[in-house]
């Protein structure tokens, strides 16, 4: 009777797993940050506005190699030129109201680094990530790329401060992580288009550097449920 | 020396004046009705401070106004009763330390600058302003360990206060400060602070003692104020002020809000004269 039982409560959850599958619906990714999010200089005419692959820097190949790994994704650009991290607490929670997304990947602070201290750029960077955490929906972070464009005004070690905080920030947050300064500083002369954005070839490593935490991510998402209900 | 050479150095004296002319026409527009800039800019050498001011048909020639070995950069300045350029700026080190610095003017001799001490290392996005008695203030942002916090010193003459915290002691960001006048003449402090929900428009006044009566100013009224102040025509901004975001506008004229820096409120004249 156990046995039947067992057996029965078996199939009823390879059906809702079925079921799901057939319902795995597109997972909208919101990518949010400044004009490396945006494209500069390949694609930022419509910056801001949510608008999907081929727009975008990173956003083309992240969708494509998610797609081939059998995510079905819809990857939206909300990058804005010349955009701040307090740019990015004043407008997340209405871009999320509007947006709704399963995913937000953020990553901006380049445009900060003249005004505030890496301090306060983690700090603004905190309150998006802990915006997005209340709406239940699945924050990915990433570190500030290298800057050589702005060399002469010694911005590096402020960079590499700040990207200490984020990377810390992931942790406490237990968030996925995409180290971009790490995957793009040990050959960013030939990563970058003029010191500050990254050129094609730059932006596609930051797309194969985001993949991984965001495929984790959505792999735990769709897991999640079956281990919950076995657990039960 | 002969007459030729008696001529060679009467043309080359009437050069030098010639060459002069438009730095001093500078500094006496500006008591009148002229925009005057401030910038950062690296042209080559470093980041260095230019400035320019407005003329019949555009900016005039942009002068150099500090050239150092390390990066100057977020320039503000504002012009005194007696004609005399205030400059604040931030100079960055090798090792990412940001010192506060000043410069005023002695209309044709040395200028006199200095650091101004604020007790630490990373120092922001300062402004400047004189009052109706004619002292100078500097405001600005500084990291004090455990957030930004915003300062505030005036000048007696001699040398700079002591930097005064203008808002109670908290562990919240208290970013970009700016530097107004009230309508009765009170020095006024605005910043952002991040609190709980986000970030909010903070203002005090200084009573003669102290920084008093801390509140919050409602964006769209503020706005309305900026957009109040800068409703003058004036030419596009030059091209070399708009890749970094490090300039400040000074308002002649305009003893409330005497100038504007673009990382406090974007610097969008109407364009053309």
């Amino acid at each position: 009777m156990t046995r039947s039982l067992t057996a029965l409560l078996f199939a009823v959850l390879l059906l809702l797993g079925a079921v799901r599958d057939t319902e795995a619906a597109r997972f909208l990714i919101d990518t949010v940050g400044d004009s490396i999010t945006s494209g500069y200089p390949y694609y930022w005419p419509l910056e801001g506005n949510g608008c999907t692959p081929p727009c975008g820097g990173y956003q083309p190949k992240l969708q494509s190699l998610l797609l081939a790994a059998g995510k079905d994704v819809l990857v939206r650009n909300y990058g804005v030129r010349g955009a701040s991290t307090a740019d990015g607490v004043a407008r997340i929670d209405a871009l999320l109201d509007a947006t709704t997304p399963q995913f937000v990947l953020i990553m901006e602070g380049t445009n900060d680094l003249l005004f505030l201290s890496p301090n306060t750029v983690y700090r603004n960077i905190a309150y998006m990530v802990d915006a997005t955490l209340a709406r239940g929906e699945v924050p990915v972070l990433g570190t500030i790329p290298p800057d050589s464009y702005n060399a002469v005004q010694n911005l590096n070690k402020p960079i590499v401060e700040t990207n200490v905080l984020l990377r810390q920030l992931a942790r406490d947050r237990g968030i996925g992580l995409a180290d971009h300064y790490a995957a793009l500083v040990g050959n960013w002369s030939n990563l970058t288009y003029e010191g500050l954005h990254p050129n094609l070839a730059g932006y596609e490593v930051m797309a194969r550097t985001w993949f991984t935490p965001v495929h984790d991510r959505i792999n735990a998402m769709t897991s999640l449920p079956w281990l919950m209900l076995l657990l039960d | 020396m002969s007459i030729k050479g008696r001529t060679r150095m009467a043309v080359l004296f009437c050069g030098l004046l010639l060459w002069a002319g438009p730095v001093a026409a500078a500094a006496a527009a500006d008591a009148a009705d002229a925009l005057r800039l401030v910038w950062a800019a690296d042209r080559g050498q470093g980041f260095d401070l230019f400035t320019a001011v407005q003329e019949k048909n555009g900016w005039g020639p942009s002068t150099r106004l500090v050239d150092g070995p390390e990066a100057d950069i977020t320039p503000a300045c504002t012009v005194d009763q007696g004609g005399r350029l205030w400059l604040v700026w931030i100079v960055r080190d090798r090792e990412g330390r940001s010192q506060l610095r000043y410069r005023i003017d002695a209309l044709g001799r040395k200028p006199r600058e200095g650091r101004i001490v604020t007790g630490f290392d990373d120092n922001y996005a300062p402004v400047v302003l004189i009052d109706r008695e004619g002292t100078g203030w500097v405001a600005w942002a500084s990291y004090t360990g455990s957030s930004d916090d915003v300062f505030a010193s005036r000048f007696d003459g001699a040398g700079w206060s002591a930097p005064l915290r203008v808002h109670a002691a908290n562990d919240q960001p208290d970013v970009k400060p700016f530097l107004s006048l009230s309508g009765d003449g009170r020095v006024q402090v605005t910043w952002l602070g991040l609190r709980e929900g986000g970030y909010q428009r903070f203002q005090v006044q200084w009573n003669g003692t102290g920084f008093l009566g801390e509140r919050v100013v409602a964006d769209k009224t503020w706005e309305q104020g900026m957009h109040k102040h800068l409703r003058r025509k004036a030419p596009p901004l030059p091209r070399e002020t708009r890749a970094q975001g490090m300039v400040t506008a000074f308002l002649p004229g305009n003893r409330e809000i005497q100038a504007v820096p673009d990382w406090v409120f974007p610097l969008t004249f109407s364009e053309g004269r």
